[in-house]
């Protein structure tokens, strides 16, 4: 592991809250509001039902391992499969950072510089992720327990300035065919399968007390926030929402009190982009910790951590340039790789580790 | 080397080893030996000599062996000496040394009376409400401070040698079963093991048991005041005072004590609330604004409101500088003016506040070098610059670097470095304690002495983050039995 040191359920919950949702407040509402229109926000809600199931099953096997996720993985499979699986892990969370850093470079030059050379301008960022990928998880947690509010006040911000602008009746009827819903939630499948997170994340945790309670509530309170954003989104925008990429920058734009007090929404986004920077770091962070959980460096490694920011800065150099014609591509080929890491692998653990306690169980009988 | 029974041979040796015009030896007769008094002028009580040690043995009646010169010489911390060695320590720490002809031990008396200034209101803690002592550059004087105001037992005073050469007295100070003895056997630990020649100041030892040593945030807390000091130990923290300086360290540090005032606790508890949010707010406009102001103007116009706008296109129509070489000019100038009047005489001072706001500021105006929102935005970071005068060394150069980044790369080059800081704090830990204590891991029985306070009747326990064994401040019976 990266770090010894632990961290604590209500570190976990900070985590899902703010970094679950802000990941899909930019692209995620357009994307879904043209293939589901005014379902949209059913869609989304679908979708964060699908993950729950995940995250069940993830805080099941947190729960019921004794130790951490690597050397049950071991007793479990064994070390040859459990490494191989940890190093398509470690790809998986390498690939999963692709699409929130594609979305952050593009929000800072759409919105934020819309004549500078923002490739330039966005290139610090991989020392930052760098730098924070380095301390580790608890450092992380510790600094998203800041984060998440600065982030409560951004959307207060942002729901503040946006929620009088909406006309509502944009949503009805409320329940679309569920062929456009479920067509709606296939499309932004990448932007979900957060809950793995928290398997790897589980290793950390110094106690498992109140873990169901606490982690179903944040959850529950960013799939809110989410829903709700879409929501709103799309009463604003209706027909033309699927044009208008990187919400937040937007939906508050129409409010009257801008023109009295400036474009405070503004602040909202700044906010959220320094949000968006520990959510794009933390599949990188478990990246360098699968990395770091196949090869038992010992000490502070700080050449495995350079390598997954320096390849990733790398993608999006050659990205740079057809950002959505990457995330098509992604879509079109990284859809069932996502929905086996996803999904089916945390399955997997959980039965595992159930079969295994049962066994366990079984030979103290 | 040991002490010998001829009187002048012990003489001789050390006024080989101590050759300094200071220090007397006056010799006398004592039932008719010869007997020497070595003192150190400036350091010893003269008079207490004379009454106390020279005078009795005096009019001793015998003088034949040391039990006979230690009857006469029967004071409180005095000590036998059998070492020319402990002979010299003892008089450079300020004792006289009495040596009797015909005995080969020496009796040392605590005659020390160090120069010292009176108990005063420091300059750098004046407060309008609480007690106005203050430290001062005596050890004893100020551990007396603290025992006037904690009178308990359990109050531990432990005193450790510092310095090759100095030989600077250093005293930890903590309560026993509130403070972690984890923390003092630390602290122990890392002073002991300090290798210098000498120790000046506080500021010393601060360097040297630093986990961080190049780090520009703060890991040990200071203050003059006793009231402050003896707070601090009530709630768990081990205090460290060195001789010579005025200013006592405590730790384990926390970022958020740099926002806490004694005057917080004294006054009425919604305006320490009002007070402390407005601390908080004056240091984030200090650091941010500047760079906020650069990065708005070069890179996101559109975050200034329009008629803000045009009023600032009208200002800088003409300015030969570019935003952010204006107002880094202009922050180096605001930076040698503070630096040069914080040095200054004060009657000198008060030419230089008007030769910087008037002459250079108006001038600068009116000559078209800088505009005014620039001026407007440096004194208002200046003035929030010291709503918290604690934090200055480290926001000066915070400033700088907002400036510096959001004048390369403007309002995502601050959200960067606001990422970089929070997670170097965040991982950041001073004696075991998170530096963002209680906020960052959040602790909520802490939360009681945060930004927003709680009253402090209510305030029923002491700090979680320090983990010192008596958690309720009310539970004396426990204390009392260990």
């Amino acid at each position: 592991m990266t770090n010894l040191k632990k961290i604590s359920v209500r570190q976990l919950c900070f985590i899902i809250i703010p970094l679950f949702s802000v990941c899909k407040f930019y692209v995620l509402p357009a994307l879904v509001s043209g293939v589901s229109l005014e379902g949209g926000w059913t869609a989304v809600l679908l979708s964060f039902i699908f993950d729950f199931i995940i995250l069940l099953a993830s805080i099941f096997t947190i729960k019921n391992l004794e130790k951490p996720l690597y050397n049950s993985s071991v007793e479990i499979f064994g070390k040859t499969l459990t490494n191989i699986t940890f190093i398509l892990y470690a790809v998986y969370f390498f690939l999963k950072a692709f699409i929130p850093l594609v979305e952050q470079k593009n929000t800072i030059s759409l919105t934020f510089y819309e004549s500078q050379p923002t490739l330039l301008i966005f290139m610090p960022f991989f020392v930052v992720a760098f730098y924070i990928v380095k301390r580790g998880v608890t450092a992380f947690a510790r600094s998203v327990e800041i984060i998440i509010w600065l982030f409560l006040f951004s959307m207060l911000i942002i729901f503040a300035l946006s929620v009088p602008a909406g006309s509502y009746g944009a949503l009805l009827p409320l329940f679309n065919s569920p062929r456009k819903i479920l067509a709606g939630s296939y499309s932004i499948l990448l932007w979900f399968g957060d809950p793995v997170y928290l398997l790897f994340l589980g290793s950390y945790l110094k106690s498992k007390e109140k873990l169901y309670k606490k982690t179903i509530i944040s959850y529950a309170v960013a799939a809110i926030i989410t829903v709700f954003l879409v929501a709103v989104f799309y009463s604003i925008f209706s027909s033309v929402s699927e044009r208008q990429y990187y919400a937040p920058i937007k939906m508050s734009k129409y409010s009257i009190t801008l023109s009295n007090i400036g474009r405070l929404d503004y602040l909202g986004s700044v906010i959220l982009s320094l949000v968006s920077v520990y959510a794009i770091c933390m599949p990188l962070i478990l990246c360098y910790d699968s990395i770091n959980n196949v090869f038992s460096f010992k000490g502070d490694n700080v050449i495995i951590p350079f390598l997954v920011v320096f390849f990733e800065a790398v993608l999006i150099y050659f990205c740079q340039n057809e950002i959505f014609e990457s995330i098509k591509f992604v879509q079109r080929y990284f859809v069932p790789v996502f929905i086996v890491f996803a999904y089916v692998l945390p399955l997997v653990y959980a039965f595992a580790t159930l079969i295994h306690k049962r066994k366990k169980e079984k030979l103290n009988v | 080397m040991k002490l010998s029974t001829v009187l002048t041979e012990n003489i001789e040796k050390i006024k080989s080893i101590i050759l300094a015009d200071d220090v007397i030896f006056y010799e006398f007769t004592a039932c008719q030996k010869s007997a020497v008094m070595i003192y150190a002028e400036d350091l010893s009580d003269k008079v207490m000599i004379g009454k106390l040690v020279v005078s009795p043995l005096q009019n001793a009646q015998t003088l034949s062996n040391f039990n006979d010169f230690k009857k006469v010489v029967n004071l409180p911390e005095s000590d036998e000496l059998t070492t020319t060695e402990e002979v010299v320590e003892k008089i450079l720490a300020g004792d006289g040394v009495c040596l009797v002809d015909g005995i080969d031990k020496g009796v040392s008396v605590a005659t020390r009376k160090p120069a010292s200034r009176a108990v005063t209101e420091p300059p750098t803690a004046s407060i309008l409400k609480g007690p106005r002592e203050g430290f001062v550059e005596n050890a004893q004087i100020n551990m007396s401070l603290v025992r006037q105001r904690i009178k308990t037992p359990n109050l531990r005073y432990e005193k450790l040698t510092v310095g090759k050469l100095s030989k600077t007295t250093v005293g930890i100070v903590y309560i026993k079963d509130v403070a972690n003895q984890k923390t003092v056997d630390e602290i122990k630990g890392k002073i002991s093991k300090i290798c210098v020649d000498g120790i000046i100041d506080s500021s010393y030892i601060i360097k040297n048991i630093s986990d961080k040593k190049t780090s520009m945030f703060k890991q040990v807390g200071s203050t003059e005041k006793p009231d402050i000091f003896s707070a601090k130990l009530l709630e768990g923290r081990v205090g460290i005072i060195v001789d010579g300086s005025p200013i006592a360290l405590t730790v384990p540090f926390i970022l958020l004590e740099d926002f806490q005032s004694s005057e917080d606790y004294y006054i009425n508890a919604y305006r320490a609330n009002f007070s402390r949010i407005l601390r908080l707010l004056a240091v984030v406009i200090s650091i941010m604004l500047p760079a906020f102001f650069v990065a708005s103007e070069l890179f996101h116009l559109q975050f200034i409101p329009l008629a803000f706008l045009l009023t600032i296109v009208g200002s800088i129509k003409g300015i030969p500088l570019s935003p952010s070489v204006e107002m880094f000019v202009t922050l180096l100038i605001f930076e040698i003016l503070n630096e040069a009047s914080i040095r200054m005489p004060r009657y000198v001072g008060i030419a230089m506040s008007v030769v910087g706001a008037l002459v250079l500021g108006e001038t600068a105006v009116n000559a078209g070098i800088v505009s005014t929102p620039t001026i407007m935005i440096i004194a208002l970071s200046g003035i929030c610059f010291y709503a918290v005068p604690d934090l200055n060394e480290t926001l000066s150069v915070l400033r700088l670097m907002f400036l510096t980044i959001a004048g390369f790369m403007g309002g995502y080059g601050i959200i960067l470095l606001c990422a970089g800081l929070l997670t170097y704090l965040a991982g950041f830990d001073s004696f075991g304690t998170p530096y963002l204590s209680p906020y960052a891991p959040l602790n909520l029985n802490d939360l009681q002495d945060g930004f927003i306070m709680g009253f402090y009747a209510e305030q029923e326990k002491r700090p979680n983050f320090l983990k010192g064994k008596n958690k309720r401040r009310k539970n004396f019976d426990e204390l009392e039995k260990n």
